[in-house]
């Protein structure tokens, strides 16, 4: 019986590297001869530029070179993402779609504070903020606009219709809304349908809702409010630029999560082929979809190193962080749920309100993943969702774990326990009334995913991961003991929420796997491992087809010159795409290997053996009905990757052949890529038990329960670290996290003292459960697990704090649960007079 | 986050620190734990031309009993404050209130008198420095002074201390007996700023308290009890000269409401050592 790796609790491989302080990050990079780069930022949230004097800055020891937008000129770059609206979307929905274009460095004005106005290369970081100091820009300040409604006012400045907006929607117009033809005329004009400080205006239906609703028994409707907050990796953003100085091209480690993506913009900033750039990752300490855009960094430093031909380094402070890279979360919906009398849905309407901050960089994402999660894993039989993606004075939002998932979660599951409330129904029933089922699966939702293919759950078994959830937690106990807690006047409370989780878009993922000549071998992917542990998980699938143990799988993460091209990491995708891609490749390796083991063991038996008996596990390439015949592995990858000495080697032990069969090729190194049908839907049910002091404000997590289903488990352990690290992060970001502007615009919050991460003391013993519902739509059966633990903290949380003050009549509608919001909510209720 | 070029001065005696700190002529800084003091110069909002660093002084630092006080010096640690057996066994309260101050690295390298000279409103220290009557001892040029704690805080990172002055010990009554003392605090995790703090100390001996209210004003506010005041009084005595901000996370109605609801709590944890009005 051969060694299964997949599906077992494999050790992570990279663990002792990392834990020996072994690993290597940007910042532990350093070369001769290396400069350092600091940015000049926007004090301002919104101001003109009118003139940058760069001279005093020059004229300091140690600094090498200063660049403004005019200095780089036509290497001025609009900063697209991978974001964009496909075809298919565009079509069916039509979206109002308003570039609002962030550009390499602010030229004429800046929009946010924090914006790069200019970069300084020094012979230090020291020198680099010094010789910054120095840099003098003249701004005139105007009105700053920090608050989604503001923005809408009449009153509101246009923050986009000015000259260096339009000038590089002019010239670049295939980028970004490219496929949005609505927006242009045939003579290349532009033609403004948007309306003010509107990024996206776009509504998406599904039956007759209107009809729904004025048939509906109960009408339950709020306004739910998700607050602003972000992804703090460990490591920050960094880069390290080594010009080209052997004629093989540029060099540049970067912590990025798409290298593919950042070597295109990489070489249109310097105008160069693509191929001349080499983007390569060492470790990467956290991405979370922040590392997903590209900064104007990540474009400037290359080009300084170009320009300098000197290597260049530029390592984000936490301040930059907070100030510079993405931020997400901010959304308003105004929702409305229909229902019968028995409390089955009839339909659901909503207008949200996405905050993108000051400049568009991730159209399709967070509005139409909302739009996408609002119709599972509830029967939404007729449905009608507006989202307005909102230009203010703050950073640029882009996806961050979850990626627009929490807030539309927190509506839906805010909504239920609404619902259940006024028809004085158990949340557990309410939801038990209207699960999609599982003998329903494949479930086609009516509307369209978000990359533009028809939106089908393809497995899980909704009801029972809650009827999971409800008995690891006692629910019904738990019932008894709340009763006996408030006889105390102690204020025990239990929430619950549930969600579905589309992972692995496509279209398509590549990986490349070779036999080294040792007999180990090396899978090469494009996609980045910034802590899933890509080196253990991708080593178990080949392993297994490979025939060799996990330690002889050596993975090679997000290089450029590994494979021709990958989409990289995001949106849950490397087990679903990366993962199918390994298992292919592998499978197309082994195939050459038992093709050659079929012809090696020809004379062996009467009549050949027929290449499908073969199965290459333990080492060997043998029969599966006569397993005494066999072929060493070893033996196979010393003919097909030869070298002097296993030629001589074969001559020596008297093999019979010297060189390949004629219709065998040398070489053992496949590449696949797989072509994704359609997303795959993981589901989650996450309960938690809190203890509230209504007098201060605050509340305790006692317990937290996560029943996950992300199809067929490859590791169970990284799985599990996987869902303890979202549901951390959920927490942090469902009670601590906020980054919070004053009315000019201004950062409150921009360190850690201020933006509080979650710590020990803050984050519960986390109970996982697993399901397994595998993916038809793929051949490991396999969904995304990355984001899932993010997703359902908010909503259970608000849910358990207002089950927790049910007493008092508490109604939880908006994040962050800080002392204001609960003790807000508790005040509201007692003016209210809610009973 | 790097700050800019300053001069560097590692004291080897008290003495030689007093005399650095005399003869400076540009702007100085004492620099003890640093936890406060360099993440400040990282995000250039202090820019001290000079850095006196005091922080290896032996002389400042460590705890003993003084009869019936316990004198502690400026250098010491939070930590060596959680870690002290002596005062786990005299003054457990001491522990607890150190045990709120950030976390394990902080309370490392930060000290008492670091954080006393820091004077931040939000800071434990100060509030129970208040509460417990203590006299903080400097030295100067003109040699030594001691100040009550009342007298010793001024407003928002600001304190009677001069500028060629250290601060050298803090000299606390060591109680006569148990529960005499209550700490309490919110925050919106272990080891964050405080969104408010109130510690109460009781002498049975006069049947007086002292409450001391921190985060809610530019510097913690002492109330001492009158005679024959009930808690409810004094509680709101002592909460009408708060004046909290607002931020994300409370407004100044939501701290009131905290200062309140703690300043109860800890005088009812020291109500059986002076019973008075109105406890519940």
């Amino acid at each position: 019986m051969s060694v299964t790796f997949v599906g077992t609790a494999v050790q992570r491989k990279e663990d002792d590297s990392i834990l020996r302080g072994e690993a290597r990050y940007i910042s532990d990079l350093s070369v001769p001869g290396m400069l350092t780069a600091s940015v000049v930022r926007s004090p301002f949230a919104h101001a003109e530029i009118r003139s940058i004097d760069v001279s005093a800055a020059l004229a300091l020891e140690g600094v090498e070179a200063v660049y403004t937008a005019d200095d780089i000129g036509d290497s001025q770059q609009h900063l697209a993402s991978f974001g964009q609206f496909p075809p298919g979307l565009l079509d069916k929905y039509r979206p109002d779609l308003r570039p609002a274009p962030i550009t390499t460095l602010a030229k004429c004005k800046v929009r946010y504070v924090g914006e790069p106005v200019a970069l300084v290369v020094a012979a230090d970081r020291y020198v680099a903020e010094d010789a910054a100091e120095l840099v003098e820009v003249e701004y005139l300040p105007l009105p700053a606009v920090v608050d989604m409604e503001e923005a809408l006012s009449a009153d509101a400045p246009d923050l986009h219709a000015t000259e260096d907006s339009l000038s590089i929607i002019a010239r670049e117009p295939w980028k970004s809304w490219s496929s949005s033809a609505a927006q242009w005329n045939d003579d290349g004009t532009l033609n403004y349908v948007w309306g003010k400080n509107t990024a996206l205006d776009m509504r998406v239906t599904h039956g007759d809702v209107d009809a729904a609703f004025s048939s509906a028994a109960h009408v339950i409707g709020d306004r739910f409010c998700s607050h602003r907050h972000t992804g703090v990796p460990l490591e920050g953003r960094g880069i390290l630029a080594l010009p080209d100085i052997g004629g093989q091209g540029m060099l540049v480690w970067s912590s990025h999560q798409i290298p593919y993506f950042h070597r295109a913009l990489i070489a249109e900033t310097l105008g160069v082929n693509e191929e001349t750039i080499r983007v390569a990752q060492p470790h990467l300490g956290g991405g979370f979809g922040q590392k997903a855009g590209i900064y104007s960094e990540d474009v400037m430093i290359p080009y300084a190193a170009r320009d300098l031909g000197r290597p260049v380094k530029w390592l984000e402070d936490k301040r930059e962080h907070f100030q510079a890279s993405s931020h997400s979360r901010e959304q308003i919906f105004d929702a409305e749920l229909a229902l019968d009398a028995e409390g089955h849905i009839l339909g659901l309407r909503f207008e949200a309100m996405i905050s993108v901050g000051a400049y568009h960089t991730f159209p399709v994402v967070l509005p139409y993943l909302g739009m996408c999660h609002a119709v599972g894993p509830y029967r939404i039989p007729t449905f009608s969702g507006r989202a307005r993606s909102i230009l203010t004075n703050k950073v640029p939002a882009a996806p961050y774990r979850g990626a627009g998932r929490p807030e539309v979660v927190f509506m839906l599951n805010r909504l239920m326990d609404r619902a259940a409330l006024d028809l004085y129904l158990d949340p557990a029933e309410i939801r038990r009334r209207n699960f999609i089922q599982p003998e329903e699966m494949p479930y086609d939702a009516g509307i369209l995913y978000r990359d533009g293919a028809p939106l089908v759950f393809d497995s899980g078994d909704y009801p029972g991961a809650l009827q999971k959830n409800l008995e690891a937690i006692g629910y019904e106990t738990f019932r008894g003991e709340q009763e006996r807690a408030r006889a105390k006047r102690r204020y025990l409370g239990v929430g619950m929420a549930c969600n579905v989780e589309a992972g692995g878009i496509g279209p398509v993922e590549g990986a490349r796997v070779a036999f080294n000549r040792d007999g180990t071998a090396t899978i090469h992917l494009g996609i980045v491992d910034t802590g899933q542990g890509h080196r253990t998980a991708f080593a178990q699938i080949a392993a297994d087809e490979l025939g060799l143990d996990v330690a002889q799988v050596r993975v090679v993460v997000g290089d450029t010159q590994g494979i021709t091209y990958s989409r990289g990491t995001y949106h849950s995708r490397g087990a679903v795409t990366a993962g199918n891609a390994v298992h292919s490749a592998s499978r197309k390796v082994a195939l050459k290997l038992r093709q050659l083991a079929a012809a090696l063991l020809w004379d062996q038996v009467q009549g050949g053996v027929d290449e499908d008996d073969l199965e290459v596990a333990d080492g060997v390439v043998r029969s599966k009905t006569a397993p005494e015949l066999s072929v060493p592995i070893q033996r196979c990858v010393g003919l097909l990757v030869p070298d002097g000495s296993s030629v001589a080697s074969a001559v020596a032990t008297g093999g019979a052949i010297l060189s390949l069969p004629d219709e065998i090729e040398h070489g053992l190194d496949e590449t696949s890529f797989f072509k994704a049908k359609a997303v795959v839907w993981g589901n989650a049910s996450h309960a938690a038990i809190v203890e509230v002091d209504p007098e201060l404000g605050s509340f305790d997590i006692l317990r937290y329960v996560v029943v996950h289903d992300c199809g067929n488990v490859l590791n169970p352990l990284i799985l599990e670290g996987q869902v303890h690290g979202g549901v951390a992060q959920g927490i942090g970001g469902a009670k601590l996290e906020e980054l919070s502007y004053d009315e000019d615009g201004q950062l409150v919050s921009s360190n850690l003292a201020d933006y509080m991460l979650p710590r020990r003391h803050d984050i519960p013993h986390i109970e996982l459960e697993t399901m397994e519902s595998p993916s038809p739509f793929n051949a490991l059966g396999v969904k995304g697990a990355g984001e899932g633990g993010t997703i359902g903290p908010p909503s259970v949380l608000a849910a358990a704090v207002e089950d927790a003050l049910s007493p008092l009549g508490v109604r939880i509608t908006q994040t962050p649960l800080t002392p204001k919001t609960i003790l807000k909510a508790i005040k509201d209720a007692s003016h209210g007079g809610a009973s | 986050m790097k700050p800019p070029l300053f001069d560097y001065v590692r004291a080897t005696s008290l003495d030689n620190a007093l005399a650095h700190l005399a003869a400076a002529d540009a702007e100085t800084r004492v620099l003890a734990g640093g936890q406060s003091l360099i993440p400040a110069m990282n995000l250039r909002l202090v820019r001290p031309e000079v850095l006196i660093d005091i922080a290896g002084l032996a002389e400042l630092r460590g705890i003993r009993r003084d009869n019936g006080t316990l004198v502690i010096g400026a250098l010491t640690t939070h930590t060596d404050i959680v870690s002290d057996t002596e005062i786990a066994e005299a003054y457990p309260i001491l522990a607890q209130i150190a045990g709120h101050i950030g976390h394990a690295a902080i309370r490392n390298r930060g000290t008492l008198g670091g954080s006393l000279a820091n004077a931040d409103p939000a800071s434990e220290w100060p509030c129970a420095m208040l509460a417990l009557d203590a006299r903080i001892g400097v030295i100067g040029s003109s040699g030594r002074r001691e100040f009550p704690a009342d007298e010793f805080f001024i407003t928002f990172y600001t304190t009677a201390l001069g500028p060629d002055e250290i601060i050298t010990d803090i000299s606390i009554p060591v109680p006569s007996g148990e529960g005499l003392h209550s700490f309490h605090e919110t925050a919106q995790q272990q080891g964050a700023f405080a969104m408010a703090m109130a510690m109460a100390v009781a002498d049975p001996a006069t049947a007086v308290v002292r409450l001391a209210i921190g985060g809610c004003s530019g510097r913690a506010s002492l109330t001492v009890s009158a005679a024959n005041e009930g808690t409810e009084e004094l509680v709101e005595r002592a909460v009408a000269e708060l004046d909290p901000p607002s931020d994300a996370a409370a407004t100044s109605g939501d701290r009131l409401q905290m200062a309140r609801i703690l300043a109860h709590r800890a005088i009812g944890d020291v109500s059986a050592a002076v019973p008075r009005r109105n406890n519940q």
